[in-house]
């Protein structure tokens, strides 16, 4: 038998075939090649997501961008004889030149307890005549271990005894206001009760004796949680802010802060923008990373509104190939600024 | 013989090691489809926590509504729109999440048909808002990259419960009060209120009349009256707690003018002390000496804790330790300590409709210890007696037993009559309480309304009072009452579920209208009348515009955070098919139109809502038929999927969650 070769016909369709089969294949190579980059790159920026919303979260259970016990602690310092939200509550309260200790056990301020009472007049109001009485010498509030204050009017009655002294409530909002400010005043006293203390008359003070930034708002008197909070928001800063603060000075201003957020007129979108900008930590993850990498930072603010704790939390990632931004917002369940500062002891004596 | 392989199976290989190849190929989108799948599920887990926490943590009150009238359906907020169930809380225009349109909903299938099944049992889904939710006004809120977030939906799996009903519909218990005080004197309206003869007719007049013996003084401020005196008519006590107040022409004996509001009007040194006086002569008017123990204490260094120092019953006993001790500390404005009440103060009987008030020495003891004994009254009372409400609550310490639970009897028929200002028939269900409530009493805003009496038709035959438990023609009772029940885990279990789908690329994504609102999410007025006339339905709707200037007569939209369409902020204001309704036709709305201007979002009160008003086009508006910026970039968008096209869900995750039958906050 005579050996055949391919005819030449033979020999053009099997290249036809194999230059078919062979785009076939490369194109198939190709798509396989561009899932693999796509699902590198989604794999790279889902775990680096991942991370930022584990960062929040970790980062509102844990107040590390506040307090770092491995880190800066500026917070802790004193602002002349103001304290921040992290300043143990022992340098503040003596600073206060308040006698009693603060007292957040468990039934300290349970609604049994008369010493939580709050026993002052609710229409008391900035520079108004006190025609329902002076309640500072009901018994309302006198300061444990201080002697009576002196009413213009009145003058100066005894103590009342213990059982019938609103002391140690007062003692307690009157040591945190400067300890903590408003965020730090709110966190730590239970939801229903008043922002408001009776003290020795005085030019900042009513004629009854309450303090004038407690009876200023919405509302020109003494009040609780909701209205308090209604048109103001309290925040609180991060030990490195962002923008705005210079320095434990500028910081403890911003601790004390409040922001007008008045819903009847107008856009306050700027206020709003400002009190982000002064407010919110910003933790960018992997500065170092390798530059095919996406950006990714993860932002918290913490603010008190309406009567509502929010902890936000803003997971933003940058495509290294487009440049575009994307960004994941969502609230979540944290730690209280009062259980952060208890993990960390800064409560006690 | 040696041969080799034919052309053929040279072809058939290749072809085989081609389809090899290709399918090997063809498995590496899959690793893209899971990474992306990982992507939804980080978001779904990010929203999963925070839908709840802001179930358990926002606060969703709506502080400008009317949340009593003189029949259950006159008021929404006692509604299934305004319960504690999740998605009801956190699907508003400030919460977040807000209902996908069931157009488009309809349109997506899923594994084992969940989606349509859930439809079909009367469920929705839900989408993020672009912008989160929180306490901020949305158009505050930065706004927001694009992301992929908006393709996560989620509908919530279980059946909701039968929850705590939020109020009493008839009276919006608690009323909160400072303690000490004087009584509670109520301004009904504000604005016009001069009738013929000077008689209190107005805007606002009292529904369905007003209350034999009202007690009313007319002012720039509106018609006042004292709701004490009002509550209980029948209780000739706290009829007579007027006196407190003031006293009227020829009923003191010197022709002086006793009580609080002369005091107020003319504060002085003597008008405290006639103040003071009327105060003691109310207790005496109680009872002879059931007071004595309040009035001349024996230790006068420590407070009565308890109601045991007196015959009284308990809601009378705080009502008159809150007058006495807010009289009392009236004094230390007019009267130093020194020279004055640290010896005391002599203040006479005072002769009243012709009994005197007790004599006593007023010290500043004396006035300590009414201040300390009113306190101690006033919270033992709202902690140890929750269903009696003949004294209000101490507004300076409120607490969870302010609020009482309610809860409807759903095995008990129904009591129904007509819806104010319409000839509607409505039925409500009756409420079932686990204890009686006791003084009970009229409410601020229908003082001339009898709660106690009133009586509505049961379906069937037959009529009955607000209460299920008292109906003995029904057998329903208390037993029913199932909020302080034990209960296992797994009924309180509901699941968040959800899907990743592309549904903002269908071509209505936009347009398509909102999911049906429910009709009590219309923040409608509670029954009213205005110059004789009640308002008819459509006026309670509208309430505003035509009528004098009564603030706030607009919506207030931050007061209104679980009313209106979920979807508000967003909501176009016209057709985006153009004039003539019909898309496709020149007239539409061009795609990547600017469209700031055709939406609802935030109104101050000088203006009216586009989704108020009982015309039809703002009834439109408020359902959202002519759709939404769905993305909030303000932009008309339009997807490249015709509205023929099913997509495919994908179910990304799941988790549990509790669901509670009352509302609470977590802090």
């Amino acid at each position: 038998m005579t050996e055949r070769a391919f005819t030449l016909l033979e020999l053009m369709i099997a290249i036809a075939i194999g230059a078919v089969i062979a785009g076939m294949v490369i194109a198939a190579a190709r798509m396989a090649s561009d899932c693999v980059t796509a699902g590198n790159r989604l794999a790279i920026e889902n775990q680096l997501i991942g991370a930022g919303v584990l960062a929040a979260c970790d980062e509102i259970d844990s107040w590390k961008a506040y307090d770092d016990p491995d880190g800066g602690q500026p917070l802790r310092a004193m602002s002349g004889p103001r304290g921040l939200p992290f300043t143990p509550l022992a340098q503040t309260w003596a600073a206060a030149g308040v006698a009693a200790a603060w007292d957040g056990g468990e039934s300290a301020w349970s609604m049994h307890n008369p010493r939580a009472w709050w026993r002052g007049c609710m229409a008391e109001r900035a520079g108004s005549d006190p025609v329902n009485g002076f309640y500072g010498v009901s018994g309302a509030s006198v300061p444990i271990g201080e002697p009576a204050p002196t009413y213009a009017r009145y003058g100066t009655p005894p103590q009342p005894p213990p059982v019938l002294s609103g002391a140690w409530q007062h003692d307690m909002v009157r040591g945190l206001e400067p300890a903590l400010g408003m965020y730090g005043l709110i966190d730590y006293l239970p939801a229903n009760a008043i922002y408001g203390y009776y003290g020795a008359p005085n030019a900042w003070t009513t004629e009854g004796g309450v303090p004038h930034w407690m009876t200023v708002g919405a509302l020109p008197a003494p009040q609780a949680l909701y209205p308090a909070t209604y048109n103001d928001v309290f925040s609180i800063v991060p030990r490195n802010p962002a923008a705005g603060t210079g320095g434990p000075a500028d910081i403890a201003t911003t601790v004390r802060a409040r922001w007008q957020t008045w819903e009847g007129g107008g856009s306050l979108a700027a206020n709003v923008r400002d009190l982000i900008d002064r407010n919110e930590h910003r933790d960018v993850l992997m500065p170092i990373a390798p530059a095919h990498w996406p950006r990714v930072s993860a932002r918290i603010v913490r603010t008190i509104h309406k009567a509502y704790f929010t902890n936000a939390c803003t997971v933003a990632w940058t495509s290294p190939l487009t440049g575009a931004t994307s960004e994941l917002r969502f609230t979540g369940f944290g730690t209280t600024l009062r259980g952060a500062r208890q993990s960390r002891g800064l409560d006690g004596p | 013989m040696r041969r080799g392989f034919t052309l053929f199976e040279v072809a058939m290989s290749l072809v085989i090691a081609t389809t090899a190849v290709v399918t090997a190929a063809m498995v590496f989108p899959t690793g893209v489809k899971a990474q992306q799948a990982a992507r939804f599920r980080l978001y779904a887990a990010s929203k999963a926590m925070e839908i709840c926490e802001r179930n358990a943590c926002a606060n969703v009150a709506n502080p400008a509504l009317d949340h009593e009238a003189c029949a259950p359906w006159d008021v929404g907020y006692t509604y299934r729109s305004q319960s504690s169930d999740l998605e009801t809380k956190v699907s508003g225009h400030r919460f977040g999440m807000h209902p996908l349109p069931v157009t488009i909903a309809r349109r997506l299938d899923s594994d084992e048909d969940e989606i349509q099944r859930l439809l079909d049992d009367g469920g929705y889904l839900y989408y993020f808002a672009a912008t989160g939710g929180g306490s901020w006004r949305e158009d505050t809120v930065p706004q927001s990259p694009p992301d992929d977030a908006q393709r996560v939906i989620v509908g919530v799996q279980g059946y909701a419960q039968n929850n705590a009903v939020n109020a009493f519909p008839l009276k919006a218990w608690p009323y909160s009060v400072p303690y000490p005080s004087p009584p509670t004197f109520m301004i009904h309206g504000t604005g016009d209120v001069a009738g013929p003869g000077g008689a209190p007719r107005g805007r606002c007049e009292f529904l369905p009349s007003a209350p034999a013996g009202l007690e009313a003084w007319q002012g720039g401020a509106g018609v006042s009256y004292l709701w004490e005196a009002v509550s209980q008519p029948g209780d000739a006590d706290l009829v007579a707690s007027r006196m407190v107040f003031t006293s009227k022409a020829g009923e003191s004996a010197d022709g002086l003018a006793y009580g609080y509001k002369p005091y107020f009007d003319a504060p002085s040194a003597e008008s405290a002390t006639r103040y003071l006086q009327a105060a003691l002569w109310w207790c005496e008017r109680l009872g002879a000496g059931a007071l004595a123990d309040f009035i001349a204490p024996s230790d006068a260094t420590r407070p009565i804790e308890d109601f045991s120092r007196s015959s009284l019953p308990p809601h009378k006993q705080v009502l008159a330790l809150r007058y006495l001790a807010h009289a009392g500390l009236t004094m230390t404005r007019w009267f130093p300590y020194a020279g004055g009440l640290d010896d005391g103060v002599a203040i006479p009987s005072a002769l009243l409709a012709g009994q005197p008030s007790p004599e006593l020495t007023l010290t500043h003891e004396l006035i300590v210890f009414w201040h300390a004994t009113s306190l101690h009254l006033a919270h033992r009372f709202a902690a140890s007696y929750p269903y009696d409400w003949g004294a209000p609550r101490p507004l300076e310490r409120a607490i969870m037993t302010d609020y009482p639970l309610f809860e409807y009897d759903l095995f008990a028929p129904p009591i129904g009559g007509t819806i104010a200002g319409s000839t509607t028939h409505a039925d409500q269900w009756r409420l079932l309480t686990p204890q009686p409530v006791k003084n009970l009493g009229r409410s601020m805003s229908y003082p001339g309304f009898d709660i106690d009496n009133a009586t509505w038709t049961i379906a069937g035959g037959g009529a009955s009072g607000i209460w299920s438990q008292g109906d003995p023609t029904t057998g329903s009772g208390r037993t029913r009452f199932s909020l302080c029940a034990p209960f296992a885990a797994s009924e309180r279990c509901r699941q968040l579920v959800f899907w990743a789908v592309d549904w903002m690329s269908y071509e209505d994504a936009e347009t398509a209208p909102s999911a049906p609102v429910d009709a009590s999410k219309y923040p409608k007025w509670a029954p009213i009348q205005e110059w004789g006339t009640p308002w008819d339905f459509a006026r309670m709707m509208n309430a505003a515009g035509s009528g004098p200037g009564w603030s706030p007569d607009t919506w207030v939209d931050h007061h209104l955070h679980t009313w209106r369409n979920p979807e508000k902020q967003l909501l176009y204001t016209r057709d985006m098919a153009g004039p003539d309704g019909v898309d496709g036709t020149g007239d539409d709305v061009g795609t990547g139109s600017d469209v700031t201007t055709d939406m609802v979002g935030n109104t101050d009160w000088s203006s009216f809502p586009k989704d108020q008003g009982a015309a039809p086009e703002p009834v439109r508006v408020f359902n959202g038929l002519y759709g939404a910026d769905r993305n909030f970039n303000h932009r008309l968008d339009r997807g490249p999927l015709p509205r023929t096209t099913r997509l495919r869900a994908q179910t990304i995750g799941r988790w549990n969650y509790y669901d509670t039958r009352v509302h609470v906050q977590l802090r």
